[in-house]
């Protein structure tokens, strides 16, 4: 695994949400992911994030504390060691001159937001982000020139999860979706684009050790015309056109 | 210079590390991501007679050193294996071992005629213990009868290329599977596979893998291995053993070694961090060098009396 220093870290604790800056040059694109493990051995598995923010010195991490990993990167300290393994995964598709919805719940937000920041045509790019309070919205970075409708599960926005969101939204028929976030916001994207035969996209997550095709460990199934075939999110992923993806196996 | 070269079977592993059948896939993913050709053998995931999709997710758990796997014996099946993906392999400077796995005694054999015709392939491996699925796998080797059955109808197949066995530790006595395996005619033993466990979700009360059951696999199998290893040599002196399970570190290896492995296989360790393999190799050197043995044999000569 590749090796580099904690630049800096944000952490806040009222959202639960941490911004880890890694100290590597390494050449990611928005959509493909690394996976990350601090100096100790337990826990032993590396664990994958997308990325949030790069640049020439460093790229960036947006994550949600979870369980043990997450827990133990969000007490290192600056200067502190990190272990990676990436850029994984496949960049997400670009649509610069079509209508761009970029849909997430949560730590979803993350490639989402270095999508938009690499989008050349801001004003294409329409977010609607859902997360669980006023705090973690506000923790979320903004990307200017773009537009962002919140849902907020406190109450403090007029919407209170993404999906209600997105169900009271008519989309233009040549938008693009792009979804990342938990599997109820999936698969409300996957009945809305087939109702409205809408080009969406979505994000998928899978237990993952190797990260690039070999232990087959992230499996998903997916449909080619009539064939039911398997795929790996880490390899072939992380983002699946709704027309070959099936959520359910 | 200490020599760290491994002869067995009349082959020549370079080092005595070996990537173990699976984890690393069956080589289009691993000749991008190792330099295959700076280990001793390369072993293929297991290709079955017809393709299979494997279990359904989540395949994978986290444990207290290492993982819960259930993933099923995924692969392309023994055609597209041999058109498509083996011929990779044919090439990388390493000794190429192919795993198969049947569910009838007539599939392991008819794999290992298909092979049998592949000048590069240097050794097949029989897997009579996949703890994760319904038919053959561990069902074939929890049974003496049907491992020798299987050994002997496959070396019949195969009479001039090395054959192994991979067996189980989930067994009542591995020393009696051993010698069932031999008396089929084996010429070789892998030990261990993933080691039989699960893991329950407190908070859905249900096991964490869909399939219930799973294989365990790394460092927390280590002394399973290791003391599988050992009865087998004990009362096995001279075949060749592939020792494999938990290996992170050259010690690993020297303990493997000294248990009575001739080589050591690497499944887990290598796709958490690909760099692994390489600097077991080099930890093992330090060792030999460190403790004045000229050579893999010399570390062999001089173990304590395996009884
Ligand atoms: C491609 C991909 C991109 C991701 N991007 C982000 C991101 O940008 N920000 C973010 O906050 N989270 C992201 N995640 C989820 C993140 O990996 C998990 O939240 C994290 O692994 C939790 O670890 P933990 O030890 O804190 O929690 P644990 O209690 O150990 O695990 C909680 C849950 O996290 C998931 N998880 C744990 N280990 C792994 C693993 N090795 N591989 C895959 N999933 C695992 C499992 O669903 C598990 O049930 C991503 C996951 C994937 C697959
Ligand atoms: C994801 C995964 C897939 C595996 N697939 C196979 C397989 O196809 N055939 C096989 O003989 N063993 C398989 N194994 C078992 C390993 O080859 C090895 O025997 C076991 O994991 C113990 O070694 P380790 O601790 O170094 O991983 C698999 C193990 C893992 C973790
Ligand atoms: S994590 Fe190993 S195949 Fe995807």
């Amino acid at each position: 695994m590749r090796r580099g220093k904690l630049l800096d870290i944000q952490v806040d604790l009222r959202s639960n949400y941490v911004k880890l800056k890694i100290g590597a040059n390494i050449d990611v694109k928005p959509g493909q992911f690394v996976m990350l493990k601090g100096d100790w051995e337990e826990p032993i598995l590396p664990r994958p994030f997308s990325i949030y923010d790069r640049d020439n010195i460093s790229f960036t991490v947006l994550m949600k504390i979870r369980g043990k990993a997450t827990r133990k990167l969000s007490k290192l300290k600056i200067g502190g060691e990190i272990r990676f393994k990436g850029p994984l995964g496949n960049p997400y598709p670009e649509f610069s001159d079509r209508m761009t919805y970029l849909i997430g719940g949560g730590s979803g937000y993350a490639p989402l937001h270095f999508y938009a920041e690499h989008c050349p045509r801001k004003e294409n790019i329409i977010f609607f982000i859902g997360v669980d309070k006023k705090d973690t919205r506000e923790f979320f970075d903004e990307v200017k020139g773009c537009r962002y409708e919140w849902a907020v599960e406190d109450g403090s926005s007029d919407y209170k999860t993404v999906v209600d969101l997105i169900e009271d939204y008519s989309f233009p028929p040549d938008a693009v979706l792009i979804g990342c976030g938990p599997k109820v916001v999936l698969q409300t994207m996957l009945r809305i684009a087939e109702m409205n035969s809408l080009e969406a996209y979505v994000s998928l997550e899978e237990m993952m050790v190797c990260g690039v095709g070999m232990c087959k460990g992230c499996a998903v199934k997916v449909k080619e015309g009539d064939r039911i075939s398997i795929k790996h999110v880490c390899k072939d992923g992380p983002l699946f056109s709704v027309k070959e993806v099936l959520l359910e196996w | 210079m200490v020599d760290i070269a491994v002869e067995l079977f009349g082959l020549r592993f370079k080092n005595p590390v070996v990537l173990a059948s699976g984890p690393s896939g069956n080589g289009k993913e691993a000749i991008e991501v190792f330099d295959l050709a700076k280990l001793g053998g390369f072993t293929t995931k297991t290709v079955t007679w017809e393709p299979r999709q494997g279990n359904p997710p989540p395949r994978l758990v986290e444990i207290y050193g290492g993982i819960l796997n259930s993933i099923g014996l995924e692969n392309n099946g023994i055609e597209c294996f041999i058109k498509e993906e083996l011929p990779l392999l044919k090439d990388v400077d390493t000794v190429k071992i192919v795993s198969v796995g049947g569910d009838t005694v007539e599939e392991f054999a008819q794999m290992v005629e298909r092979l049998n015709d592949i000048p590069y392939v240097d050794v097949i491996e029989l897997n009579l213990s996949c703890p994760n699925v319904e038919n053959g796998g561990i069902s074939f080797g929890k049974s003496p009868s049907m491992v020798r059955k299987v050994c002997e109808t496959c070396k019949k197949m195969s009479p001039k290329k090395p054959l192994m066995a991979k067996l189980s530790s989930d067994v009542t006595d591995v020393v009696e599977i051993a010698s069932e395996a031999i008396k089929g005619g084996i010429d070789g033993l892998t030990l261990i596979n993933s080691v039989q466990g699960m893991r329950m979700n407190i908070e859905t009360g249900r096991p964490y893998l869909l399939r219930g059951v799973g294989g365990m696999s790394g460092p927390c199998i280590k002394p399973i291995g290791i003391w599988n290893v050992y009865q087998v040599r004990r009362a096995f002196p001279d075949i060749p053993i592939i020792g494999t399970g938990g290996v992170m570190n050259g010690e690993d290896v020297i303990e493997y070694i000294m248990a009575g492995a001739n080589v050591v296989g690497i499944g887990f360790g290598a796709i958490v961090d690909f760099d692994l393999p390489y600097r077991v190799i080099d930890e093992v050197k330090v060792f030999l060098k460190e403790h004045k043995y000229g050579s893999i044999r010399d570390l062999v000569s001089k173990r304590g009396d395996i009884q």
